[in-house]
């Protein structure tokens, strides 16, 4: 009586996951910071279509997660430059603009608290005369 | 108890400077005089413009005044309808930065669009703005101290925003 009541609990202790086994994060499982899961919520819950795949969710966010972090890291190269430990506004804003591809894509975008650029028209700065000695050292340096 | 100037102490280190002669060759000017020999230095025609430029594109803060703001907004709030009549501040200051942002780029845009044209043209308004476009180069002479509502339809006329012209 008492073996088969022990092998009856082994068995079912053998059935599906054991209970002492901690729940893994889809997030830790793809090697990503941001959430695979609230990302297929937010697929679902926006009916954007009727089902949605299990690798749609963690595609998404690891296309976010690469974009967050260009921009992070151009902003923060900004901050760096300017002397700052914080990352503002102004920062994103120069860290935008000043990249090729990231100003395409958020061409449209105004990003409040941003400013503009530092850009002056060629033809509204002053005439420098060039001196002698400019000339006569920039005539040595070429080529022939 | 009338104010009395104190003159601060020489230092007691320091080598004391030796007295000017009381007796000078030149005779010694009047107060006014003085003044009006002394010019009062100038900076160039442009140099403190490019300057304020420099410094308002390092700047990030609201160029529009926030109080004549809000009163123009509550205007024609009011002109389109009595029932709303309430703003959140938020709302205040992103209509804010929204409008600085468009006028910024409505003055940016209106020449803007004529670079690089081929056609050759001159556009000249009546109030101290000249923008003259020549062939495959932009030379713009900006003499506007205030912006009229002439200017800004030309700029607006220029840039082919709005309404249709």
């Amino acid at each position: 009586m008492s073996s088969t009541e022990a092998a009856a609990t082994e068995k079912k202790g053998g059935r599906g996951k054991p209970k002492t086994s901690k729940s893994v994060s889809r997030s830790s499982k793809a090697g990503l910071q941001f959430p695979v899961g609230r990302v297929a919520r937010y697929l679902k819950a926006g009916r954007y279509a009727q089902r949605v795949g299990s690798g749609s969710p963690v595609y998404l966010s690891a296309v976010l997660e690469y974009l967050a972090a260009e921009v992070l890291e151009l902003a923060g190269n900004a901050a760096r430059d300017n002397k700052k430990t914080r990352i503002v506004p102004r920062h994103i804003q120069l860290a935008v603009r000043n990249d090729e591809e990231l100003s395409k894509l958020m061409g449209s975008v105004t990003i409040a608290n941003g400013g503009v650029l530092p850009n002056i028209h060629q033809n509204l700065l002053p005439k420098k005369v060039a001196g002698k000695g400019k000339t006569e050292i920039g005539s040595a340096s070429q080529e022939f | 108890m009338a104010r009395v100037k104190h003159t601060p102490a020489s230092r007691k280190s320091g080598k004391k400077k030796a007295p000017r002669a009381s007796t000078s060759t030149q005779p010694s000017l009047s107060s006014s005089q003085s003044t009006q020999g002394r010019k009062k230095m100038r900076n160039r025609q442009g140099t403190v413009a490019l300057r304020e430029i420099r410094h308002l594109q390092r700047s990030c803060e609201l160029l529009i005044p926030a109080a004549p703001f809000i009163r123009c907004v509550k205007q024609i709030t009011n002109q389109f309808s009595s029932e709303v009549s309430r703003w959140t501040p938020e709302a205040v200051v992103a209509l804010q930065e929204i409008s600085g942002r468009y006028s910024v780029l409505a003055e940016q845009r209106g020449p803007g669009l004529l670079w690089n044209s081929k056609s050759r043209a001159v556009f000249n308004s009546n109030h101290n703005l000249r923008l003259i476009i020549m062939q495959r180069s932009c030379v713009i002479n900006w003499f506007m101290f205030f912006h009229l509502k002439k200017d800004i339809e030309l700029a607006r006329r220029l840039g082919g925003i709005g309404r249709p012209w």
